[in-house]
């Protein structure tokens, strides 16, 4: 499919307009951005760990949804749609600019942009933060998307599997398999 | 559930609150058709940035209340950000306030207290202070059981000359009219009194309370009442140096205990007079004080019932840049702009939210922008803007001040700047600009001005609601 006449329907020339989305899309996409952007693009930062991509890719996979919005059968699909493509545009981001090993946020943050709970909390929080960050920066990129799903979405293991592409007993596995490993990193019984 | 997950769903999601709601941009949808949506529409040419889209249906959860105000304050000089339904606004404030004021064309300390009416602006009743006193100094409101503590004092005329009043007129200084100007000075301590409004809307005479009065010198850096009016905190100063004090006094008994910070910075609020440097949750035990600490606004929570006398046992909760002191720059979406400057902050009933009037200035293009922000008591984060505006120039330094908030912060009592008001209209643009200040009720994004306001030439007269 041309990207073009398929981004920008309006200004297509010399070949023929794709057709716009029915309407009622801007609505219902609208509406599903107010509803859940802040919790995806949260999701994306903790996988990414830099916010304007993660705000690119939100906004890139409610595009894609506002694109497709005819050919979705069902409009309850529209979350864990745009839910997996988001989950796909953070590994797209990864693989492109090779952030895997960098990727969670907060690691390597300097003290200023640090959240401004106070001076002491802050130094509770931080040496806590960056231990099970950096031990979650550990784990394989699967095992890390199983965990964030779980534990910051709150997902369960079917939806894990729809948003991740594999089998609801792969999620129980490789759930375990990270809780395991984040436990040996951080010196704990899982 | 075991304490590791517990720890990885912790940390995630206090590393997801490094995303703001503010920080959710507004979505973006290419191809769609521009037209049909108000200034929306009109925002981007075709082929360029793609147009916003507007925010249509109203939601129930914090995150789409937020991204509505986002895009729908979008563009500068907006009309109609202040939008009405007046009444309704108005009627979910408190029945009445006070607001002490000078008599006459006098703009010294205020003399008298004026009972009024929210919904009307109509005063129902004016007392003096009680003699000694012959001025009032600050207004502390228990709206919810209809209980004010005002504090007084005498004052003493030390130097007293006529002179041309107002800023002169060219051509004309003929004109400008001549009146007196008085150094007053203490002369009395500072005395407590209490009125009390009942149902009906009758209004008590003015009497003294069981509170130790302060020394004639001792500066009142704040007063505030806990929601249901038993207890008064008095922020004051103790030591050669001016640390930071507080007494917290139960007024049923007399009861009294007080709370030193020695060394430490007094409690402060930008505006000076407000009484917004103290605030109370319902909870008759969590006491929100501010303090400035190197250009920085900070809000720290102590818990009264907690054994102990020193401040320093209260804990953080919010620290900001203070207005005029912020210098640092960030780039948010794309734009450079600075830190929140802070003007004063009120601790929501429910303890959740520290309420604060804020502006944020851009540099490139010169915009600043103004709003009720509400951070979360426990972690600082933003969790909602009330009363987003903004406009080009620069902030045309003129306060905002928030003076009252119910329960869970979803509606205030407001000093706002009026869009589209501007009394210096040639000003240059780099010089900003005067705007209209006014009281009124805000929730959400819509704005009530209060009726039959008065002219409010001291920091010090503020109303208490």
């Amino acid at each position: 499919m041309d990207s073009d006449a398929t981004v920008h329907p309006g200004r297509v020339s010399g070949r023929e307009a794709q057709p716009g989305p029915p309407p009622g899309a801007d609505t219902s996409v609208t509406a599903l951005y107010q509803a859940h952007a802040l919790g995806l693009i949260r999701f994306a930062y903790l996988l990414l760990g830099e916010r304007q991509a993660a705000e690119d890719v939100v906004q890139e996979a409610f595009a894609g949804l506002y694109r497709r919005w005819a050919k979705l059968s069902d409009p309850a699909r529209a979350l864990p749609y745009v839910r997996s493509s988001v989950l796909n545009g953070c590994r797209s981001q990864l693989r492109r600019h090779s952030r895997a090993a960098a990727g969670l946020p907060g690691t390597g943050l300097a003290e200023d942009a640090l959240p401004v709970v106070s001076a002491e909390s802050a130094v509770l929080s931080a040496e806590q933060r960056r231990s099970v960050l950096h031990a979650l920066q550990q784990l394989p990129p699967r095992q890390r998307e199983v965990l964030v799903l779980r534990f910051y979405l709150d997902l369960s293991e079917p939806e894990i599997a729809a948003a991740m592409g594999i089998g609801p007993s792969t999620v129980r596995s490789t759930a375990h398999r990270a809780l395991g490993a984040m436990g040996r990193l951080l010196e704990e019984p899982s | 559930m075991s304490t590791l997950e517990d720890r990885v769903r912790g940390v995630l999601r206090e590393t997801a609150e490094d995303i703001s709601p503010i920080d959710v941009p507004p979505l973006r949808l290419a191809g769609r058709r521009p037209a049909g949506r108000g200034w929306l529409a009109r925002g981007r040419p075709p082929g360029g940035w793609p147009t916003w889209l507007a925010p249509l249906a109203a939601a129930a959860a914090v995150v789409a209340v937020l991204a509505a105000t986002l895009a729908l304050t979008g563009g500068p000089g907006r009309p109609g950000h202040h939008q009405t339904g007046p009444d309704a606004l108005l009627a979910s404030a408190p029945r009445y306030y006070i607001v002490l004021t000078g008599t006459g064309r006098s703009h010294g300390w205020p003399r008298q207290a004026q009972v009024r009416t929210t919904r009307t602006g109509r005063a129902v009743a004016t007392l003096a202070a009680p003699r000694p006193d012959n001025v009032f100094l600050m207004v502390a409101a228990a709206s919810g059981v209809g209980r004010y503590v005002l504090a007084a004092q005498r004052m003493a005329v030390q130097y007293q000359a006529t002179a041309r009043m107002g800023v002169p007129v060219p051509g004309s200084p003929a004109a400008q009219p001549r009146g007196t100007v008085a150094v007053q000075v203490p002369a009395g301590p500072i005395h407590f009194y209490q009125l009390q409004i009942s149902a009906a809307g009758h209004v008590s005479a003015l009497s003294p309370v069981p509170v130790p009065a302060l020394p004639a010198n001792a500066p009142l850096d704040g007063l505030a009442l806990t929601p249901d009016g038993s207890q008064l905190a008095v922020a004051t100063r103790s030591g050669p140096h001016g640390s930071a004090e507080i007494k917290v006094d139960t007024l049923a008994t007399g009861a009294q205990r007080v709370w030193t910070w020695p060394g430490g910075q007094p409690v402060i609020e930008s505006l000076g007079g407000t009484g917004s440097a103290l605030s109370w949750a319902a909870d008759d035990r969590t006491l929100a004080f501010a303090r400035l600490i190197g250009g920085r606004y900070k809000v720290r929570l102590l818990d009264i019932a907690a054994p102990g006398h020193s401040l320093a046992a209260s804990r953080p909760a919010l620290s900001l840049d203070w207005v005029g002191m912020s210098n640092r720059s960030r780039f948010h979406h794309g734009r450079a702009v600075n830190d929140n400057d802070t003007f004063g902050a009120l601790l929501t009933p429910d303890g959740s939210k520290i309420v604060v009037a804020t502006v944020t200035q851009s540099f490139h293009p010169l915009t600043a922008e103004f709003a009720f922000t509400e951070f979360s008591a426990r972690t600082g984060k933003v969790v909602a803007v009330l009363g987003r505006w903004w406009f080009t120039r620069r902030w045309p330094q003129q306060e905002q001040a928030v003076l009252w908030t119910n329960a869970n912060g979803s509606t205030l009592l407001v000093q706002a700047h009026q869009p589209g008001v501007t009394l210096r209209p040639t000003a240059p643009p780099d010089e900003g600009a005067t705007f209209r200040v006014e009281f009124g009720v805000l929730h959400g994004d819509r704005f009530a001005p209060l009726p039959g306001q008065h002219f409010l030439g001291r920091l010090s007269t503020f109303p208490a609601w």
